[in-house]
């Protein structure tokens, strides 16, 4: 147990390690010596043969559809290719094209920075909605409302949110002059400001999704901890920071993880709202591949993007996995 | 339980109005999406946007069924939504089973691979995956969508992992001594104790699937076969876009997504709870 | 909280799986039958003995339907061919056709951009038509149509790889009401027909809109919406496979002064406004006065808009008389792989001649004939006023650039630049310069590669 919980007491967490005597192998353990070998032997074999079994269908699936595009767009990485032509095998030349073209790193920075933006401010944010909804009457409206985002067609989202943020004709703006006194940004056409304008689009549409996850794990945190601190006399922030945050950790990790890798890959709203500009100011890595692709018939020189993209992503979750042990709490 | 104090009280109201603004911001593309079907195409075009269409022109919504084939497509979308989601939920759910609690040689290296599969666009895979869909024979069946989705999916089973590890194995090793088998363990036991995350889940990969775009644009080419969100792009022309017919045809089309998650959010209020199941 | 239970025994289960397994077993029902459905829908095509022809576009449901009209009519007048449609959404119709050139199971014939053309001819994907056109089998022979707006279709060598389907030239359209109340008296379209439409008669009525407190137009960044102005000041933007705008004085001149209208806020930026309906919107609730680089294509939807007064002028020129300036075109190509060659020349063909195009452009008609013949179908209804002038504009009017067409991404990065002196000011005349420079590197590259 690596979080300290100073109201678990053996009465108010699950036993979760069961006496030795319970597990299987010891059992078997207990009785003849012999045959104990090979018996463990067949176990793990018996095992393992479940455990393909239930990964099974999905393995299949991933062989078949995922592996094969997969392997071929790395392998196309190396060649130069327009979409329908002949191969040409280039070896590492793509990547140092990409190295040496402006509009990749642009495209790379203009990612990153929208990362940095959206996931810390969606994860707090749904969060903080999730807890406010799950403790207030009406819930189910409420979460409705929440939800539509996710839901409305990118063209009515674009639509109604380039009118909202217009420099000219938007409300935004007229607010901000009439009840602040602040002259403020032309969102979407101002190259500084077009990124963050786009993330709090995303994050408007995001929160209505990372709110349901939320919602799905705090049903999974016994009552009886929560009732424990209770008891205790914790307040509601201790308890919060000492229970729920804990048993919530396994799905702050997917989140973390999933919606890191979704906001590197952002491409909808670049592509619907502002075409990657002004300029390259929108320009994303996702739209960069696209655009290298389908626009300008380079799919080698995509691949390569896409296979720089694909690295970035590994490392960073492998970090994060890797750094799970110090702040994610299975109950195992 | 004593009245609630003031303090309580003023906390309370905040909340809601915290709420409720969010919740109409939230609404306001859609509520617009909405309303916008209503209009004609002169009162859409207008800045800055109206929002209360007058004259009203309820025909749209019909004009916009007529204008394509959407009879076809809603039922196309309804049977392989269903379908996908269905096996997802439980392929996702023995695959993650499997990852959390059940030991096998490359366990780590595999779990990675899934996770590997999310970080490439699908744009790249697009033509290989239209190459061997047109070896195995099933260009413009719905056999190329379907079966895909529903033997695979990376997000599933790495949510579906996080929720397991998080259940007790005690439950589990009990059962086991008993001599219950991986299977009795996963469907008797485990299972029920998803049904938070397996709403969530199933809300999503309707979403997902309902939505999706991008395969049927690929894969099919017979109009009979069209998915709705295949139709509701056709809206936007060469030169013009018919949009209050569009609006109209994506206000249709969001129905059943809003439905799926009325009911399954459901289960994430009610799911059942862990508790001390040992004592 | 009600309905939470603390109980995992197996009465609680049951209810779930035994709903599971009915559900899943329904779905799976439904499934097969679906699939049988699916399955019995897609056998056969064409019935015996029919030459099969596929044909593929982009186009809204309204503009597909007079597609599929022309199709079912075509079906009937030949009798030995069946012709089938297939429509595609317009944003991902490249995409869509690219990855079905990559398997191999691309369409017959097809609507093809100027840049995917340029591709196609390369790889040796489309056939050449010059040959057939001018056989007599031929309904279309090349002399009829347009000489400036063969664009990409027609290689130096005088082969021919596609044929423009119909063609859009751009003008000027502009409020009648917004003009009346700024207290223009005498209309753009008048001060045309005298010959004194100069840029001067704009600036003219463009500082009268301004100063009754309403814009004069909203300004893109496509080449559409730019080049339109150079050429129609006498400028080039392009000569001999070189970019040229920063070179020209006369489009350089119209570059700056674009700046200029932007900088006083004549001009606002379009780029900031939703796609396709930025300007339309702004133009259909009298915001601004004037439409800009838009062709006959909004028609059908002006014309919804009954208290909207309009009409069109081409754009002012440097002389007063009739302007050179862009015409957007699709051409129609047949591919090499096509199953029967001669039936899909017989569609081509039947789609883009006289009778073709009349039937297609009738009555709803958003786009103006590319062959000479049938005025009519733009001038029928006099709606606008001055509709003749579409088609005196195809004469002098280009397609687009081939230059662009054989540069892939080309149209794209100048457009995007040119974007970013819109939005961020500047020297209009160093930014041009740039441009030049890395549009002459790109020609180059891609005319080597």
């Amino acid at each position: 147990m690596r979080v300290k919980t100073p109201w678990t007491s053996s009465e108010g967490r699950a036993s979760t390690v069961a006496p030795p005597t319970a597990s299987p192998e010891r059992a078997a353990e207990g009785g003849r010596p012999g045959p104990r070998a090979s018996s463990a032997a067949r176990r793990r074999l018996g095992e393992a043969a479940w455990g393909f079994a239930f990964v099974g269908p999905q393995l299949v699936g991933l062989v078949v559809f995922v592996l094969g595009p997969l392997v071929f767009a790395i392998a196309l990485s190396l060649m130069t290719w327009d979409g329908f032509g002949t191969r040409e095998f280039v070896g590492l030349e793509n990547f140092a094209q990409q190295a040496r073209d402006e509009t990749f790193w642009v495209s790379l920075r203009n990612t990153a920075y929208f990362t940095a933006l959206l996931l810390p401010s969606d994860l707090i944010c749904s969060l903080l909605v999730a807890l406010a909804v799950n403790n207030v009457r009406g819930k189910v409206l409420y979460r409705l409302f929440f939800f539509m985002p996710v839901v409305t067609s990118s063209v009515a989202v674009s639509v109604v949110w380039l009118w909202l943020l217009n420099g000219e004709f938007g409300p935004v703006n007229s607010y901000l002059r009439d009840w602040f006194g602040i002259e403020p940004p032309n969102w979407i056409v101002d190259p500084a400001w077009v990124i963050p304008a786009i993330a709090l689009v995303s994050l408007w549409r995001g929160i209505g999704f990372t709110m349901v996850i939320f919602l799905a794990g705090l049903q999974g945190i016994p009552r009886t901890l929560v009732e424990a601190a209770e008891i205790d006399g914790a307040g509601a922030l201790r308890t919060f920071w000492h229970v729920t945050l804990p048993m919530l950790s396994p799905t702050i990790l997917f989140l973390t993880i999933t919606s890191m890798i979704g906001s590197f890959q952002v491409f909808d709203l670049a592509y619907v709202m502002t075409n990657g500009g002004p300029g390259d100011a929108s320009r994303t890595l996702v739209f960069h591949i696209y655009d290298l692709a389908f626009v300008d018939f380079e799919f080698g020189a995509s691949a390569a993007s896409a296979v720089v993209l694909f690295v970035i992503l590994l490392v960073l979750t492998l970090a994060q996995l890797w750094a799970q042990r110090r702040w994610v709490y299975y109950e195992e | 339980m004593a009245r609630p104090r003031p303090a309580a009280l003023v906390w309370r109201v905040a909340l809601h109005l915290f709420l409720a603004t969010g919740a109409l911001l939230m609404a306001l593309p859609f509520i617009w999406m909405v309303l916008s079907s209503f209009k004609d195409i002169s009162q859409v075009f207008v800045v800055p946007p109206t929002w209360w269409p007058s004259p009203a022109h309820p025909e749209n919504l019909a004009n916009a069924w007529n204008a394509l084939p959407f009879a076809r497509a809603y039922l196309n979308s309804a049977y392989i939504t269903v379908t996908i989601v269905v096996m997802q939920l439980l392929t996702c759910a023995m695959a993650a089973y499997a990852f959390a609690r059940i030991r096998f040689p490359f366990r780590g290296g595999l779990f990675v691979l899934f996770l590997a599969t999310l970080m490439v666009p699908s744009q790249l895979t697009v033509i290989p995956l239209y190459l061997i869909m047109k070896w195995i024979g099933w260009l413009d069946t719905h056999w190329a969508i379907i079966v895909p989705a529903a033997l695979f999916n990376a997000f599933g089973v790495f949510m579906l992992r996080q929720f397991i590890k998080g259940i007790p194995v005690a439950l589990e090793e009990a059962a086991i001594v008993d001599g219950a088998s991986r299977w009795t363990v996963f469907w008797h036991i485990v299972l029920p104790l998803l049904r938070a995350p397996l709403a969530a889940l199933g809300i999503f990969s309707f979403l997902a699937q309902w939505n999706n775009f991008f395969g049927p644009l690929i894969f099919l080419s017979t109009p009979e076969k069209f998915t709705v969100p295949l139709l509701v792009a056709q809206f936007k022309g060469q030169y013009t876009t018919d949009f209050p017919l569009m609006m109209a045809a994506a206000s249709i089309a969001v129905v059943p997504v809003l439905v799926v998650f009325v009911l399954g959010q459901r289960y994430i209020v009610e799911g059942i709870a862990l508790t001390g199941v040992t004592r | 909280m009600p309905g939470r239970t603390n109980s995992i025994r197996s009465g609680d289960v049951s209810l779930p799986r035994r709903s599971f397994l009915t559900g899943s077993s329904a779905v799976l029902g439904l499934a097969a039958l679906g699939a049988l459905t699916s399955c019995g829908s897609d056998g056969g095509g064409g019935g015996g003995g029919k030459a099969l022809v596929s044909w593929s576009v982009w186009g809204n449901p309204g503009e597909v339907k007079r597609l599929q009209e022309f199709t079912d009519d075509f079906n009937e007048r030949n009798p030995g061919i069946e012709a089938k449609l297939i429509p595609v959404p317009t944003d991902q119709y490249e995409t869509k056709l690219l990855t079905q050139l990559g398997g191999n199971t691309a369409p017959d014939v097809f609507y093809a951009g100027d840049t995917l053309l340029a591709r196609l001819v390369k790889n040796n994907s489309i056939l050449p038509l010059k040959e057939r056109l001018e056989s007599e089998q031929s309904e279309s022979p090349p002399e009829d149509f347009f000489e400036g707006l063969w664009g990409n279709a027609k290689d130096p060598s005088g082969e021919i790889y596609g044929v423009t389907v119909d063609c859009n030239p751009v003008v000027l359209w502009f409020n009648t009401k917004v003009l009346a109340d700024a207290g223009v008296t005498t209309l753009p379209t008048e001060r045309f027909e005298a010959g004194e439409w100069t840029r001067e008669a704009f600036e003219e009525i463009a500082g009268k809109v301004k100063a009754s407190g309403r814009r004069v137009g909203a300004l893109g960044s496509d080449w559409m919406s730019v080049y339109s102005w150079m050429t129609a000041n006498g400028g080039k933007v392009y000569e001999n496979g070189r970019f040229v705008a920063h070179e020209d004085p006369k489009s350089v001149d119209a570059f700056v002064w674009l700046r200029r209208m932007l900088d006083q806020g004549a001009f606002v930026y379009a780029g900031s406004l939703p796609e396709g309906q930025g300007q339309e919107a702004l133009f259909m609730s009298n915001n601004i006065a004037f439409a800009m680089g838009v062709g006959r294509w909004v028609l059908p939807l002006f014309k919804q808009n009954s208290a909207l007064e309009y009409d069109i002028v081409p754009y002012p020129s440097h002389d007063g008389a009739l302007p050179v300036t862009p015409v957007a075109t699709a051409s129609m190509v047949i591919n090499t792989k096509a199953r029967d060659p001669d039936a899909a020349f017989t569609f081509l063909t039947q789609f883009v001649s006289r009778e073709g195009q009349e039937f297609r452009l009738a009555d709803a008609g958003n786009a103006v004939p590319s062959i000479k013949g049938p005025d009519q179908v733009v001038l029928e209804g006099g709606i606008p006023e001055h509709a003749r002038i579409w088609l005196d504009l195809r004469e002098k009017g280009y397609a687009p650039p081939i230059e662009e067409s054989r540069t892939p991404g080309l149209r794209q990065e100048i457009s995007k630049r040119i974007d970013v002196v819109w939005t961020r000011g500047g020297d209009a005349r160093a930014a041009l310069a740039e441009i030049g420079a890395v549009a002459n590197r790109m020609i180059e590259k891609a005319a080597n590669g």
